[in-house]
């Protein structure tokens, strides 16, 4: 036994030669788990690729902006800093709402920090003002979140009906499929009891807003009994008889005098009225309610989808018995997953289906070539298992890396294949024909090593995109993890059931005597270029050093963008008015919008949501407005001129900016900065105002320089306000406390919560709140009668200055100081000189005072950070690969001989990007990471078989040896570029597909630097090899001048 | 030509091929940039908002203001005075009448003290003649003549006393014109106590200021019936205890159907009459701490005027001057306007000096 037949592999190969059956079965097995893992396996469009998060909301309703900042921002905030692997903590106060968010490092467990979190807030009970509700984290649920939204309308319904029916029956049902984290219900009137008081008739009975309350609150409140226990059994004693209509209520004695009652129905209106609304919605421009599906984190998209419309399913008849429509799809997250994982799916079987062609055309033998093409689905299928078995969905992202490995898998097995062919037939030539098992298993470890190190190597490559941190890292280690997989079961593959399937089938046939014709074909034609490029080497060296440097002159022209624009068949169109702008104002617009998106042929359905849900996900005001613009299946070109159409349906409207972005691409952007941009520029300090100033100089600034689009400063002052400033001296003259004052505010136009009906299981609030026709009057506010101690009635004028002021729309905070932001798009310019030339200007005009200071996040700060990782990292796993390399190539030069290969590969890549519209997104960058991984490979084997030539046949090295290595190794070089390039084909040529976006670029890099490296690899590196390679038993080094005498 | 020179041309036709190709894709992938950029761009948002005359002007054809849904209406025209409102009580009248009765008895007695003062006056003055005539009465019953009669004038005086007494205190509970009443007697006392008439205690808030009290008031009875007018009686000589404001008292109708006992708001008019406008509650919009609306000025040109809102009235506010019934006031999309106008404030731009 020699030493090579020691290793582990040389065992591996035996082992599977000798039980070859056994491992058959056990490939048909994995292959057979590989199916069942796919029926069951989850698919989404993205991984989740937003860390850990937890965030707080607490609804504080009545305070304004900056109350509630001090009140109840503050102390929550308080409450959760400091915990451990916190990364980042963001708060946003507007009125009536805290919402804090916390994210957390990625390795941390969500369920660990959420229940840290909620430990640190059991502290706050009872540490917030009075009327504040409990903060609450809210349901935890996947990056994407959204997994349907619906909308119900009805022409004979009321808005209160709807949201009743909303609230009541449709909510609770989706709430309780298997996968949804919550259901935030957007528009409609809360259905609530309402004893809507008139001051005037206060007065006239002598009665003040307490009583009013009071008589409300024992009216209304509900009383266990308890039971009593006789001799055999147990009586449960129940209470009934407390008010549930308006008409109980009004009925309802306020105060008994002289014989006479005073009933809530005398002073106010008991009525059923719709609360206070922080949102609303429109349907295809009627006023309706929707309702936002939100999944679990982890759920499984399409299924969560699927259970939820066979849960709309079972109450539509319902619904459509008492006149309410409907509309199921105003937004649905899975009819993309479901087209770009086609599209992904399609261009991974054509690609399968082309690899599978040129391998025959190839091999020109049918066994030869399913064995083969065996490897391309037992590898898949052992990476989907693999997948799964590490928690990964199947999306655009991990398939796209099988997607890019179809290539890959069937070329270990080709290699082998291609060897063992060539072996058996040169073995029948022999007059003395070894067995076929031991030449199987010679040619097999004949190209073991290097098919072992390519891979090695390959994986080492994709370390870079493994460790990449933040969203890049989340997005694409994946693919990365996918492709490693898929390679690794390959090379599985080749190591076993290749040679034992070769063995099987073809170890005692006839063999075709000869090469293919197709193979014969090209080695003449190769021959011959070779030859005549082999006699001018220094003029091939040269053009070869200038067509790399002309080739690498157009990456500075290339821009950089983080993600392609997605091609959702979806559209979020935001509509923001400044800030103050009312629901009903927002909701008339909006109707407006409707009517011009719907003249749009493509547009199937529009659907707007204003303001904010309780739970919601966004919190926005009233001035801002989401419309789903859902769009009808599209052609790619239609598809790209949609968002242009839209833009034009949307100018022309007054007062009001709008922004229209695809719903993943936002969720990324929100997940980078918490802002909806690329650019985002922070501005810390203490004073609002000043941070208010510095943020418009920032905008200013910003807004002046080219490519700059939607500026926007995030939360502008003026959001007009009416202060209530109580006067001391007043108060004391007529004997109130600042507080009843503040109260009676607060019932008359926030309304107070005195208790609960009930309707069947339905509850509703009983509130006490001002007549609709006086809450609605600015001008009134001043009238608001107050009653003293002594009974005696005074005007809140008269005790408080009441004044129009403007404030805050929103305080925002981070890591718990006060910041004000201004985000900013960029059009037909790259983020990155964009950013750095904002930089320079604001440092050189804007200066800040002690305590004030600004930073850059969004897109732009994530892709630097990305693009830095990815550097440090490649030139890590460059070392890695470098040492890799030096253990199989022996000496240094062979090694910068493979080395050579990579700059001409880029140059392919570059000039792909550069011809196909000049961005370099991440995905591209991670298809030149996978470019150099093939190209060291080919190059690998070309000088390995060298190696093998020189020190195992013993040639002399020289051109008869450099040619023959070469023409030997033009099939398999050929057929693994072909592969590569044909199963990346599909995905290049559907770039523009929807969930190619991200793939499709990384292909056409891939694409681009096969076409050259390949050439390079087999025109230009025998040539080198010749002149510089140095091939000789590792035994005896030393300096050798190349054999010029050859040329 | 030789295989040489042939090769030449065939290599530079593949690398002029391959030159053309490489210009193709880039200016193919320049167009798809710039369609790209087109749908990035920003939607568009041309400048509306100028400065003319010193006021800031925002332009929107007519086009967008169909898009948007901008409408403008001409200002209802109303001629109204300051209207303060005030609470009344309708007062129970039996103290008034207890009052008038303990006023009468104690005229009666002084009309009767007067009487008996002039006979005993006479009888002393008789009595006195015929003592002086050679004493043809006693003494005695001169003396006893002059005690009654000295008597019936005490008696006088402490009937007129108290009949001073208690028209004071009339005054003092009824107010001036109320004590004449009862002093001078007369119709609206009779109406009064006939049930005809009710009399109300109208009491202003306590920070509202009034000169003069209208002379008559709408009181607002009860369930949306009409208003019914209530005359001027006086100034009430005290204020509503619960209210603590300037009080007055109204004589109104009894056939409204007013009660004593009942608490009713009542309106009052100040001031003087004034021609004026009522700007829509939908055409105000606040900004800065103050009411603005939008005005029509020639063809697409809007400019925001501010509003007066010390006069509200039902459904918006009245405003005298500065406004007209023949000017167009925007009454739907007001907002949008305002908004427009300060879009630089959400859309950068710098334009901090707008307030």
């Amino acid at each position: 036994m020699t030493s090579r037949d020691r290793g582990i592999i040389a065992s591996l190969v035996r082992f599977s030669l000798r039980f070859r059956g056994v491992v058959i079965a056990l490939a048909l097995l994995t292959a057979g788990y590989g199916v069942y893992t796919l029926g069951g396996a989850k698919y989404d469009v993205f991984p989740e690729f937003a860390p850990p998060q937890v965030v707080i909301q607490t609804e504080a309703p009545g305070l304004s902006p900056e109350q509630a900042e001090a009140l109840v921002t503050r102390p929550v905030e308080n409450a959760v800093n400091g915990l451990t692997g916190i990364e980042s903590l963001r708060s946003g106060t507007l009125q009536g709402l805290s919402v804090v968010t916390l994210t957390f490092d990625p390795r941390s467990d969500v369920y660990r920090d959420r229940q840290l979190v909620a430990e640190r807030l059991s502290t706050l009970a009872g540490r917030l003002p009075q009327g504040v509700q409990a903060p609450v984290i809210t349901p935890l649920t996947s990056s994407t979140s959204v997994v349907l939204a619906v909308g119900l309308t009805s022409a004979t319904r009321s808005l209160m009906e709807l949201r009743t029916i909303a609230d009541w029956t449709v909510r609770p049902r989706l709430q309780a499929v298997p996968g949804v984290a919550k259901v935030a219900v957007f528009g409609g009137d809360v259905r609530q009891l309402q004893i809507q008081f008139r001051p005037d008739r206060l007065i006239r009975y002598g009665l003040s807003v307490e009583d009013l309350l009071a008589a409300a609150r024992r009216a209304t409140g509900v009383r266990g009994a308890g039971f009593i226990d006789s001799g055999n059994q147990r009586l449960i004693l129940r209470g009934e008889g407390q008010s549930l209509t308006p008409h109980e209520l009004a009925r309802t004695v306020i105060v008994h005098r002289n014989g006479a009652n005073v009933t809530i129905g005398d002073v106010a209106q008991a009525v059923e009225a719709a609360e206070p609304s922080i949102g609303a919605a429109l349907i295809m421009g009627t006023p309706g309610v929707q309702l936002l599906v939100s999944e679990q984190y982890g759920a499984n998209t399409r299924e969560v989808t699927d259970a939820v419309e066979k849960a709309l399913a079972e109450v539509r008849p319902g619904l459509s018995s008492q006149k309410v429509t409907l509309h199921g799809d105003v937004f649905r997250p899975a009819d993309f997953i479901a087209t770009a994982i086609g599209n992904v799916e399609s261009a991974l079987l054509t690609g399968a289906v082309l690899v599978a062609l040129v391998i025959f055309l190839f091999l020109f033998n049918l066994r030869t070539a399913a064995v083969s093409c065996l490897a391309i689905p037992l590898s898949l299928l052992a990476g989907v298992a693999g997948l799964e078995h590490l928690g990964l969905s199947l999306n655009t992202m991990t398939l796209g890396g099988l997607a890019i490995a179809v290539g890959m898998v069937v070329d270990d097995a080709v290699i082998d294949v291609e060897n063992i062919l060539r072996r058996l037939r040169e073995n029948r030539r022999l007059p003395e024909p070894l067995p076929a098992a031991r030449v199987v298993y010679d040619a097999s470890l004949e190209v073991r090593g290097a098919v072992v190190y390519a891979t090695f190597a390959m994986a080492l490559v994709f370390v870079p995109v493994l460790t990449m941190s933040g969203l890049a890292g989340r997005l694409f280690a994946p693919l990365g993890i996918a492709y490693i997989l898929a390679t690794f079961a390959s090379l599985a593959v080749a190591l076993t059931i290749t040679p034992a399937l070769c063995l099987v089938l073809l170890g005692g046939r006839e063999l075709p005597e000869r090469e293919p014709p197709v193979v014969r074909w090209l080695k003449k034609r190769y021959r011959s270029l070779l030859a005549t490029l082999d006699r001018r080497p220094r003029a091939v060296v040269a053009a070869v050093a200038l067509f790399t440097l002309a080739g690498l002159a157009p990456l500075p022209f290339l821009d950089a963008a983080f993600l392609p624009e997605l091609k959702e068949g979806h559209f979020i169109v935001h509509m923001t008015a400044v800030p103050g702008t009312s629901l009903r104002e927002s909701l008339r617009l909006g109707r407006e919008v409707t009517t011009a998106l719907l003249k749009l042929p493509f547009v199937r359905t529009v659907a707007q949501r204003a303001g904010r849900a309780e739970e919601g996900d966004d919190t926005l005001g009233t001035h801002s407005s989401e419309f789903d613009v859902d769009l009808k299946p599209m052609k790619g070109d239609e598809a790209e001129r949609a968002r242009g159409e839209i833009r034009a349906a949307l100018d022309g409207f007054v007062g009001v900016n709008f922004s229209v972005n695809t719903f993943l691409t936002e969720r990324v952007e929100e997940t980078l900065s918490g802002f909806t941009a690329p650019v985002a520029v922070n501005i810390y300090g203490d004073d609002l105002n000043e941070l208010d100033r510095k943020a418009r100089e920032v905008a200013g600034i910003l807004g002046g320089m080219p490519g700059a689009a939607d500026v926007q400063v995030q939360s502008p002052p003026g959001t007009p306000q009416l202060t209530v400033r109580l006067r001391d001296e007043e108060l004391s003259r007529w004997g109130f406390a600042p507080l009843d004052v503040l109260d009676a505010v607060r019932t008359a136009y926030q309304g107070v919560d005195v208790g609960e009906t009930y309707e069947g299981n339905r509850v509703f609030d009983v509130a006490v709140i001002l007549d609709a026709q006086t809450r609605g009057s600015v001008a009134r506010v001043g009238d608001l009668p107050l009653q003293n101690p002594d009974g005696a009635y005074v005007r809140l004028r008269q005790l408080a200055d009441i004044y129009e002021t403007s404030g805050r729309y929103a305080v925002l905070h981070d890591a718990a100081r006060r910041v004000q932001t201004v985000t900013c798009n960029v059009a037909g310019r790259d983020v990155n000189t964009f950013v750095k030339k904002a930089r320079k200007r604001i440092a050189r005009d804007v200066t800040f005072p002690p305590g004030s200071y600004l930073e850059f996040t969004g897109e732009a700060a994530a892709q630097s950070r990305a693009r830095r990782e990815l550097l440090v990292h490649s030139l890590m796993a460059g070392v890695g690969v470098v040492l890799l390399l030096s253990m199989v190539m022996g000496n240094a030069r062979n090694l910068l001989l493979v080395m050579a290969n990579l700059p001409f590969a880029v140059v392919g890549g570059v000039l792909a990007a550069f011809m196909t519209g000049g961005t370099l997104s991440i995905g591209s960058m991670v298809g030149f990471v996978t470019l150099f991984g093939i190209t060291l490979r080919n190059s690998i084997m070309m000088i390995s078989h060298y190696e093998h030539l020189v020190l195992v046949e013993g040639m002399a090295w020289g051109r008869n040896a450099a040619m023959r290595g070469a023409s030997e190794r033009l099939a398999p070089i050929l057929m693994t570029a072909l592969v590569t390039a044909l199963g990346l084909l599909p995905m290049a040529i559907g770039a523009s597909a929807p969930g190619r976006e991200i793939e499709g670029p990384m292909a056409l890099v891939i694409l681009g630097g096969l076409v050259t490296s390949t050439t390079l690899n087999l025109l230009v590196l025998p040539t080198l090899a010749l002149r510089y390679g140095r091939f000789q038993g590792r035994t005896s080094p030393g300096p050798q001048e190349p054999d010029r005498a050859e040329y | 030509m030789n295989r040489k020179s042939l090769r030449v041309i065939l290599t530079m036709v593949i690398l002029s091929g391959i030159a053309a190709l490489l210009v193709w894709g880039w200016l193919r992938g320049d167009k798809e940039r710039a369609m790209d950029a087109g749908g990035e761009r920003p939607v568009k948002a041309p400048s509306r908002v100028s400065v003319a005359d010193g006021e800031v002007v925002v332009a929107v054809d007519e086009t967008e203001r169909r898009k948007s849904g901008i409408a403008v209406a001409s200002p209802a025209p109303l001629s109204r005075r300051g209207e303060q409102r005030a609470t009344g009580v309708v007062l129970p009248l039996q103290e008034l009448f207890d009052g008038l009765n303990a006023f009468a008895a104690a005229k009666a007695q002084a009309e009767r003290a007067r009487a008996n003062l002039s006979a005993s006056r006479a009888e002393y003055e008789r009595l006195k003649l015929l003592n002086a005539d050679d004493r043809n009465v006693s003494d005695k019953a001169l003396q006893a003549a002059e005690a009654a009669w000295r008597g019936d004038e005490a008696s006088l005086q402490a009937a007129s006393a108290s009949v001073k007494a208690l028209s004071g205190s009339l005054r003092q509970r009824w107010g001036g014109v109320i004590a004449g009443w009862v002093r001078e007697g007369g119709a609206p006392l009779e109406r009064l106590a006939r049930q005809e008439d009710r009399l109300l205690q109208v009491t202003f808030l306590p920070d509202v200021r009034v000169a003069t009290a209208p002379r008559t008031i709408r009181l607002q009875t009860a369930g949306g019936a009409p208003s019914i007018a209530a005359r001027l009686v006086s100034p009430a000589p005290a204020t509503d205890p619960r209210i603590q404001g300037i009080s007055f008292l109204y004589l109104a109708p009894a056939r409204s159907g007013l009660l004593p006992g009942m608490n009713v708001p009542a309106r009052l008019p100040v001031g003087p009459m004034v021609q004026g406008v009522v700007v829509p509650d939908a055409a105000v919009v606040w900004w800065q701490g103050k009411a603005w609306a939008y005005l029509e000025k020639g063809a697409d040109r809007f400019v925001r005027r501010e509003i007066p809102t010390s006069a509200p009235v039902d459904g918006g506010y009245f405003t005298a001057g500065g406004l007209s019934a023949d000017d167009r006031v925007v009454v739907s999309g007001a907002q949008l306007l305002l908004s427009e106008e300060f879009r630089p404030r959400i859309k950068g731009g710098g334009e901090g000096d707008d307030d």
